[in-house]
């Protein structure tokens, strides 16, 4: 193959083209913006840093990385406990129809977030949800709750709902890894005599220690980034509790219209999930590199 | 071995239902609710099974909520999206698999990077330039942005499939005087056609799905797909939930049906990306 290294170019020019023309210039021009003052007619000013500085700022700003932060972390957790509780039951030997509870596990992720977000909508309304309504007959709650026109419930809400909406990602990466693990470990295992939960401890889990690690690290990014979810339950509200790093800057460009904010806010949180995903990378880095 | 057969009919017939019932119970509540009438829907104490259940949301959906719409606009932009995207990946993942070339690492590890960073970046310059070039409301704006996401994804997912494609095929051909075009038109492409297809159909699913930027390059009701038109309608002085609900399941159904179809090739595609280090 090697003499004919000079078409490989012809072949991904196509696709260089429409990627520099489509992402990697429009990137450029996103930070560009983050130094300019754009008028409504586009006009562009070069104002620094300023836009960065009067970001940085708002209280809002700092209210707004809180948000991300537990939205995204507390998510990412509870997503890997229930994907991994899923894994390990679709992976035992004695299930039966397993492709059936596959495929019925996996649906949640396969309906958009703005359905999903449009159900748990419905199911958290104050006065006709179904959440209320069970809970009451149970005898959970006396009173009917604004589940997501109170602050700190509203939060946690949306983390249900996206937990729901991001389990069967994680579910599938981990089922994929365990289905890798060679049987004879196991057998090995058990002529050792271990318990169940030394299986688990010294045999499953470090055979699929790198699929945690991939599978949370995009899940995290995935939640830091998400806004459809968050914007078709709650706008961000009540009074702002809800608002995240993706919300703030669609509300910046698109009700504020000050698109020179927006592109700050994006470019910022483009550094802060480099930085995330650094420094997470450096923690695993040991086990790894040790599977 | 009487303690095993306990244990894994506690699993079949006790665990696996109850677990599957809670995490369906969302899909399937919306399920209830679009059988409501109105009068249904709002009436408390709630109706867990509707008493008179209708079909009636799921026709008067398409004209009172402008589904059909939106159901067409969703239907071009997502089918032109995957052709145009199968078309530019399909060569660049043949090269990537097949050539060393100058740059290749750099384009893989940038095809990667590409499908993380917060894509809310792209907001403001896509809106901007869209403005410029009068594209706003327009399928070609979608279209160009929604095959910039998916190109990527394509070409990492054909460049896998082009792989399990042994090369002494290619050589083989070459020695018979196929040019290289010729070798991956006739010869490796109709190979590898079902790997085409299912990414085909993930291109499809991420343009069906998307609603982020077409929240911010539609305005205009008529060019709205079926994730704004749904959006935009909570908005309303009056939503009828039970016939909204029966437009969010009416526009889930193809995307689940293709997810249910892929499922095993789903796992396959996955374990090969996660389990190599």
């Amino acid at each position: 193959m090697y003499r004919y290294r000079r078409y490989a170019y012809a072949f991904v020019l196509p696709a260089v083209l429409v990627i520099a023309g489509t992402l990697v210039y429009p990137m450029g021009q996103g930070v560009y913006l983050s130094f300019m003052r754009v008028g409504i007619d586009l006009a562009t000013t070069f104002v620094g840093f300023a836009n960065y500085v009067e970001v940085l700022r708002q209280p809002l700003f700092w209210g707004v990385i809180g948000h991300t932060a537990v939205f995204a972390v507390v998510s990412t957790v509870l997503t890997l406990a229930v994907g991994l509780g899923l894994a390990l039951l679709l992976n035992r030997p004695d299930l039966r129809f397993r492709t059936f509870w596959r495929v019925l596990f996996l649906m949640p992720w396969t309906i958009s977030h703005v359905a999903a977000g449009l159900g748990w909508k419905w199911i958290f309304d104050g006065l006709y949800g179904v959440a209320n309504d069970l809970l009451l007959r149970i005898g959970l709650i006396e009173e009917p709750l604004m589940w997501l026109g109170t602050r700190d419930l509203a939060m946690a809400c949306v983390i249900v709902a996206n937990i729901w909406r991001s389990y069967p990602f994680v579910m599938l990466l981990l089922l994929a890894a365990l289905q890798t693990i060679p049987q004879e470990q196991y057998e090995a295992a058990g002529v050792d005599g271990a318990s169940g939960w030394q299986r688990f401890r010294f045999v499953t889990l470090p055979n699929i220690k790198f699929a945690i690690f991939v599978g949370s690290a995009l899940d995290f990014i995935f939640n830091v980034r998400q806004f459809d979810l968050i914007f078709v339950m709650t706008r961000g509200g009540p009074r702002n509790s809800t608002e995240v790093l993706a919300t703030l800057v669609n509300r910046q460009a698109f009700e504020y219209f000050d698109y020179g904010q927006a592109s700050a806010t994006a470019v910022l949180m483009l550094l802060m999930l480099v930085a995330a995903t650094y420094v997470y990378r450096r923690l695993m880095q040991t086990p790894v590199e040790s599977r | 071995m009487a303690r095993r057969r306990s244990s894994s009919n506690v699993l079949n017939f006790l665990v696996m239902p109850v677990l599957g019932l809670v995490m369906l119970f969302p899909i399937a509540w919306m399920f209830v609710v679009s059988l409501k009438s109105e009068a249904e829907t709002y009436r408390t104490p709630l109706t867990w099974i509707p008493h008179e259940p209708t079909f009636a949301n799921y026709v008067s959906m398409w004209q009172a909520l402008e589904f059909a719409r939106y159901f067409q606009n969703t239907l071009i932009v997502a089918g032109v999206t995957t052709l145009l995207a199968i078309l530019v990946a399909a060569p660049a993942g043949y090269a990537v698999s097949r050539f060393r070339f100058r740059g290749r690492d750099a384009f893989s590890g940038f095809l990667l990077a590409s499908q993380m960073f917060p894509r809310v970046i792209l907001i403001v310059p896509y809106f901007i330039t869209m403005r410029m070039f009068g594209l706003v409301n327009t399928y070609t704006a979608l279209i160009l942005i929604y095959v910039a996401f998916a190109v990527p994804f394509c070409i990492w997912m054909l460049r896998g499939h082009f792989a399990s494609v042994p090369v002494e095929l290619d050589e083989a051909a070459m020695l018979d005087g196929c040019s290289p075009f010729q070798v991956f038109r006739r010869i490796v492409l109709p190979l590898i056609l079902p790997g085409v297809v299912a990414t085909a159909i993930f291109a499809f699913l991420v343009a069906w799905n998307e609603f982020l930027f077409a929240l911010v390059l539609t305005t205009d009701r008529k060019m709205s797909v079926i994730t704004v038109g749904l959006a935009s309608l909570i908005g309303e002085y009056k939503t009828q939930w039970n016939e909204l609900m029966a437009a969010t399941i009416v526009g889930s159904i193809p995307a689940m049906l293709l997810y249910a179809v892929l499922e095993r090739y789903l796992v396959r595609g996955l374990s090969s990306g996660a389990t190599k280090g």
